[in-house]
């Protein structure tokens, strides 16, 4: 059994075993071991010319001792941080959409009374006031446009004033990260 | 890095808590730093002393080892440094014309392994290594060249079983009988 361990631990010196947990744990807690990995090294190193002149049995020992006295290493593994921020920053954002969707959900319970001119704009407002955007003369509006009843409206003017109140926020703590940014127009026509 | 392997495992114990398990990097390399540190610390007290810092720093700056390179290459230099600065402290101290008598009472107050180092605990390189040595020479052909191939070529068991035209089980037991015999050898001389 001893020589069998021996022979792992022979194993365990040149790297070449697959599964080295239970040795290990054997290894640090038997002090005879640690004798054998410490003269099997030996014999490595002085085939190799490693030796210093004189050799301090008690070198080990008496360091084991001041490191006794050192405070404990404990720090979590590096891989810890790479799984935990992508799991943390999923959270966030499935926290973010639970909120945008539950929001939208409860407009019909209660609806916020809003001023349809902050939402509703006439076509030739629009057309005065963006430069960069005007209706041709022979506009017509999709069909869909004029279809938008009352329970969307609503649901979209609680999602815009979500997305506005969220941005803000995301300015006051000076978030670096890029969130969506929507805007929502709907357009009356006076067909 | 083939050694790597068992190194980071016995690092990662440490990191997590386990003092213990800094022994087997102390016992490991030993040597090898104090022969290191030799080279440029002379006196053998004071490079035993130097080597002991370097431990003692290591283990402090472990959390700080990421594993980009093999472990002795970290602790290499963090020898070396300690070398250097060891010289540079000596060379500044022995220029001083008076002392500081706190100074003084700072390097008494140190532990240090020259304090605790006695002749008897010292022993010859050239004993221990005209023991390996001779071993060797009586060793088997087989076990002879199983344990050259791997200590002083570096080969892993694999190309040690092409080189020797056997399979690797072969190769790990002739490993250990050849580490098995000088062991027997060299023991009582550790232990005297």
């Amino acid at each position: 059994m001893k020589k069998q361990k021996q022979e792992i631990l022979s194993t365990l010196i040149d790297d070449e075993l697959t599964n080295n947990k239970e040795i290990l744990d054997n290894l640090i807690s038997n002090e005879e071991m640690k004798d054998t990995w410490a003269r099997f090294h030996l014999i490595g190193d002085c085939l190799r010319g490693n030796l210093p002149k004189k050799i301090d049995r008690n070198f080990s020992s008496n360091l084991k001792k001041i490191i006794a006295n050192e405070p404990s290493l404990f720090f979590p593994n590096k891989n810890y941080k790479l799984v935990k921020e992508p799991i943390i920053g999923f959270a966030i954002a499935a926290s973010v959409a639970i909120f945008a969707v539950l929001g939208i959900q409860r407009a019909d319970i209660s609806p916020i009374e809003t001023t349809a001119s902050t939402v509703h704009m006439k076509k030739e407002i629009v057309d005065s006031k963006l430069d960069t955007f005007s209706f041709p003369d022979n506009y017509v509006a999709p069909a869909n446009v004029e279809e938008i009843n009352e329970y969307d409206f609503l649901s979209n003017q609680r999602l815009n004033n979500y997305l506005i109140n969220h941005s803000q926020y995301r300015n006051d703590l000076k978030m670096n990260t890029v969130l969506p940014y929507a805007r929502i127009v709907n357009i009356e026509t006076e067909d | 890095m083939a050694e790597n392997i068992t190194d980071n495992e016995i690092i990662d114990r440490v990191k997590n808590g386990d003092k213990n398990a800094y022994d087997l990097l102390v016992l490991k390399y030993q040597q090898r730093v104090v022969n290191l540190i030799s080279r440029f610390v002379k006196n053998h007290s004071d490079a035993l002393d130097v080597s002991q810092e370097t431990f003692i720093k290591a283990y402090r700056a472990l959390p700080n080892f990421r594993g980009d390179s093999a472990f002795y290459t970290w602790l290499y230099r963090i020898a070396v440094n300690t070398a250097k600065n060891h010289l540079t402290v000596q060379s500044r101290r022995f220029t001083k014309s008076d002392y500081d008598v706190s100074e003084i009472e700072q390097i008494d107050g140190n532990m240090s392994l020259t304090e605790q180092t006695t002749p008897e605990n010292l022993l010859i390189r050239d004993e221990l290594q005209e023991t390996v040595l001779k071993c060797i020479e009586n060793l088997p052909e087989d076990l002879k060249s199983a344990i050259m191939l791997r200590e002083i070529d570096g080969l892993s068991y694999e190309e040690i079983a092409v080189v020797m035209n056997c399979p690797v089980g072969t190769v790990r037991s002739r490993i250990f009988r050849a580490r098995e015999t000088i062991d027997s050898k060299i023991k009582p001389l550790l232990e005297n």
